[in-house]
């Protein structure tokens, strides 16, 4: 991320003559203190000084060792740097959320600077905006969707398809093949018109039949035409068949592409973005890109052939009459286009939105029908439901409306084409008969032309809805490389290990942030032996689950480094370091499926017995086999048909199938009754034996246990050492203990607390 | 019964015949109340969109003990009370008070939507605001433009997290006004 911005020159020898020094880092802040959006607002550090330039001008200079403390304050929708100047506390700087990542790493370092330790942040941050644009870049690359490369997203999915385009290929050969069909079928109309009907001479092309009877020239002709029709007919459907097979695999492949990636991202994006957002790049946007594929390939090539073919062969008939057709086209393209891109694109839009408002409604009623129920508020509910409901009707009677109201306008506009046919091409005839002019044209010809009229109009309606259909797949497709062309923010290295993990953890000094100016663990060091459980104690937003991440690289660090056994964890492969950590959660996920499924998710080889083994050691088997349909029971969708209990016993056997080396408990039994608890006390009490455990617990007595304990304030470690250590320091941990004692005593129970307090 | 329970915690308000509220040259608000001297305090809005000027959160914001470990549960940056009625207060206090509601709650008002197009998943707009032009880029995101129904006013919340508002949105500019109830 960028932290020397370059100085207009006049500014530049302003801000020097008062730093006295070079000029080592310049960030703008874009707004004065009173919030006015300023270009030449700066905030810049010297060597010894930092100084603020508001409407090109030095505003305030100090020397940074008369400085201390310097923190960012977030506020809302802009932010601050407060620190302490001349042993007075002060907002020095004002800028917008647009910088408040760059001025993160600024307080930092001036941090360093007044604590007189080398500068040195780790600047990982990536810039967000195309430099040359301004468009946002594609997450985690430092792609621009505009200037890197016009139409690389369409040549990337198109490359895509290429193992797929025979299919795509023969399917246009054989619709192109429809067309011309369609349009030698014409000659034969009107040869059946002029010569078998009536008493012209056979055209050209027919003279091989001259000499035979009328009706035998008829049958021949009448046949030819029905078995083109039938030709037509049967390529019509191997053509579809082509372009299911194109179009199937295709999306398949498309979809498959976002899954995988999706899958390899981190939990950061993923987190970030709404499920909603990566199901509907998943399904509705590869829909689009392939009903783009489709209108663009077969589609367009169709319609302009049909559309040339029917210019070509109007002109060859008749000129005069072919320009006649042609001139009712721009109007029903204006027509068209004005209903297009003025009223259906909007009122269809508008459909769309109250649709989903009514749908996103209903959903969030149906997810929380029990509240509902309780509250006894359907009322209240009914009735906003009806009106949205009927905003939908609404919405929806006027676009209908609409619609039926072009068509027609559009359909009567082709009909004047039809009339204009009728009147030029009969007066052309009549003169033709008057003048007895073999040359003129004939009843067949007109009948020909009048066949062919749709024809001209027909691809207009594709061209116009073609670049409104283009423009709509764009964002998709776009929307779909974005995401296929995301870097991993956490992946593998070439060089990165398969590790067999032991269980000797190292903490080297880790800061992390979720966002890197906002730390939420800070300088943390530690080292935890082989088979150790380790208690984290603090509230909540202290880092304990954090940390805990941290552990599994959901994330990486900041700053530091974690080691397990030596190694780096950003050194080991990914796969290889998850597969051998097991966690528990305080609400755990179970897929719907069969229960034993969601028991060896962990392991997917494991035997019926090796199912049974771990629910047993989890404590779950007891519950599971009174079960109507023991391990067979189905889970339904987010596991509803258990109670916490047994979901938490279900996913202790998981990660006892899985034998991770190292173990992850996230208040894995609180919100339980004391029995459940005892149960489960019991279940991971056999699972941590051997294992390096961390375990996150509110509830101090479940820690027992623990060879040792972290207590975290605000993401340090502020106490270490074991539940008699900490007891006796009467520090923190201290405190907490009294005051869970205090709060059992309340409650009128002998609480485990105080036996905690005996042991 | 409910009520009962309601009534059996109290709502610290803060006296303005007692509060005397002061901004430093350096920007930062301070408290002297019943005695106390407060040197550095936040306010914090309860209802930001529908009732800014009442109930609004008075809480100690010194970070001058950052470092130091404080108790478990015993956050020292404690609220110091509420303030039920910005009217309450006299003019100078008021005045000191919405100043610095001013410096935290940054949304820059449109004045007029100069363009806002779609591209590539994101909506870049271009407008005039009462703090000067601007350009922002929002999501395609519903929510990045919330509509609070009881009051006539759009926040719309840009990627980095910037607020911008309309207020008064049914006497906006009709065409622009139909193009941004669009990405509603």
């Amino acid at each position: 991320m960028k932290l020397d911005f370059e100085l207009p020159e006049s500014i530049r020898m302003k801000v020097l003559r008062s730093l006295m020094t070079d000029i080592l880092y310049c960030i703008p802040m874009g707004m004065d203190v009173l919030g006015n959006k300023h270009s030449d607002s700066y905030f810049i550090i010297g060597e010894d000084k930092w100084l603020t330039v508001q409407d090109g001008e030095v505003e305030k200079v100090e020397y940074i060792k008369d400085c201390s403390d310097f923190i960012l304050k977030p506020m809302i929708g802009n932010a601050f740097i407060k620190c302490t100047v001349n042993g007075n506390t002060a907002m020095i700087a004002r800028f917008s959320m647009t910088e408040v990542v760059r001025f993160g790493y600024i307080v930092q370092i001036l941090n360093q600077m007044v604590a007189d330790l080398p500068v040195s942040v780790y600047n990982n941050d990536r810039e967000k905006t195309c430099n040359k644009c301004g468009r946002i870049l594609i997450r985690g690359t430092n792609l621009c969707p505009k200037c890197s490369k016009k139409g690389a997203s369409v040549k990337q999915i198109l490359s895509l398809s290429k193992r797929y385009l025979p299919f795509l290929f023969v399917t246009l050969i054989i619709y192109l093949v429809c067309v011309a069909i369609t349009f030698i079928e014409v000659d034969y109309y009107a040869a059946i018109v002029d010569s078998c009907f009536g008493d012209l001479p056979l055209p050209e092309k027919f003279q091989f039949l001259a000499g035979r009877d009328k009706m035998d020239i008829f049958y021949y002709l009448m046949f030819s035409v029905i078995g083109m029709g039938l030709l037509h007919f049967f390529l019509g459907i191997v053509g579809s068949i082509c372009s299911i097979n194109f179009t199937a695999r295709f999306s398949a492949k498309l979809r498959k592409q976002v899954y995988d990636k999706v899958q390899s991202l981190s939990v950061n994006y993923v987190t970030t973005a709404s499920p909603g957002d990566i199901m509907n790049r998943t399904f509705s946007d590869t829909s689009e890109i392939n009903s783009f594929l489709q209108q663009i390939t077969i589609n367009l090539v169709k319609s302009v052939f049909a559309f040339i073919m029917a210019l070509i062969m109007l002109l060859k008939m008749d000129w005069l009459t072919a320009i006649v057709i042609l001139v009712p086209a721009p109007i029903s393209l204006l027509i068209q286009r004005y209903a297009w891109t003025k009223v259906y694109g909007k009122i269809y839009r508008g459909l769309r939105i109250v649709r989903d408002k009514s749908n996103s409604f209903l959903h969030d009623a149906m997810s929380g029908i029990k509240v509902v129920k309780v509250f006894g508020t359907e009322e209240r509910v009914t009735s906003k439901f009806n009106k949205l409901s009927r905003e939908t009707a609404d919405m929806s009677i006027r676009a209908n409306t609409l619609a039926n109201l072009f068509s027609p306008v559009a359909g009567i506009v082709m009909t004047i084409g039809q009339y204009l046919v009728y009147i030029t091409g009969g007066l052309a005839i009549y003169a033709g008969v008057v003048a007895n002019d073999p040359e003129a044209m004939t009843l067949g010809t007109l009948t020909a032309m009048l066949s062919i009229v749709s024809r001209v109009y027909e691809p207009l309606s594709t061209f116009i809805s073609m670049p409104q259909t283009i423009a709509n797949s764009m964002i998709a497709v776009q929307r779909v490389y974005e995401i296929l062309n995301q870097v991993p923010e956490i992946g593998d290295k070439n060089d990165s290990v398969q590790h067999r993990i032991d269980g000797n953890i190292d903490f080297e000094d880790v800061s992390f942030g979720y966002n890197s100016y906002d730390h939420v663990l800070n300088h943390i060091n530690f080292h935890v032996e082989k088979g150790e459980m380790i208690g984290l104690v603090g509230r909540s937003g202290s880092g304990k689950s954090t940390l805990t991440n941290l552990v599994c690289r959901f994330y990486d660090v900041n700053e530091g480094s974690i080691k397990i056994d030596g190694v780096d964890i950003r050194n080991i492969q990914q796969n290889s370091l998850t597969s051998q950590i097991g966690v528990v959660l305080q609400e755990n996920f179970l897929f719907s499926g069969p229960l034993y499924e969601n028991i060896r998710y962990s392991k997917p080889d494991a035997s019926y017995e090796e199912v049974i083994r771990a629910a047993k050691i989890a404590n779950a088997h007891e519950f599971i086999i009174n079960l109507p349909d023991g391990y067979d029971t189905w889970v339904a969708e987010g596991g509803s048909n258990f109670s916490g209990g047994e979901k938490q016993r279900i996913a202790i056997a998981r990660a006892i199938l899985s034998d991770p080396a190292i173990l992850i408990l996230d208040e894995a039994t609180s919100a339980l009754d004391v029995e459940t608890e005892a149960q489960i006390q019991e279940a991971l009490q056999r699972l941590i034996e051997g294992r390096t455990t961390f375990a996150i617990a509110h509830r101090l007595s479940t820690l027992k246990n623990a060879n040792r304990l972290f207590v975290m304030d605000k993401g340090k470690i502020v106490e270490m050492g074991t539940h008699d250590e900490l007891i006796k320091k009467k520090g923190i941990y201290f405190s907490l203990v009294m005051a869970q004692r205090t709060m059992a005593k309340r409650k009128g129970k002998t609480d485990t607390v105080s036996e905690l307090l005996a042991n | 019964m409910s009520e009962a329970i309601i009534e059996s915690i109290d709502i610290e308000y803060i006296d303005p015949k007692e509060a005397k509220f002061n901004i430093t040259t350096n920007h930062i608000l301070t408290l002297d109340l019943n005695g106390v001297h407060y040197p550095c305090v936040q306010l914090h809005r309860s209802f930001p969109f529908t009732n800014p000027d009442k109930y609004i959160a008075v809480r100690d914001d010194d970070d001058s003990d950052k470092d130091q470990v404080r108790e478990i549960g015993n956050d020292k940056k404690k609220e110091i009370g509420i303030i039920k009625d910005l009217a309450e207060f006299d003019s100078v206090s008021r005045q000191i008070l919405e100043k610095y509601l001013e410096l935290r709650y940054f949304a820059p008002t449109i004045t007029k939507l100069i363009s806002v197009r779609e591209e590539f998943g994101y909506r870049y707009w271009v407008v005039n605001t009462d703090k000067g032009d601007c350009k922002f880029t929002t999501t395609l995101n519903r929510n990045s433009i919330v509509n609070l129904s009881s009051s006539d006013r759009l926040m719309i919340y840009d990627v980095d997290g910037n607020r911008f508002q309309i207020v008064g949105f049914s006497k906006f500019d009709s065409k622009a006004r139909k193009q941004i109830e669009m990405f509603m």
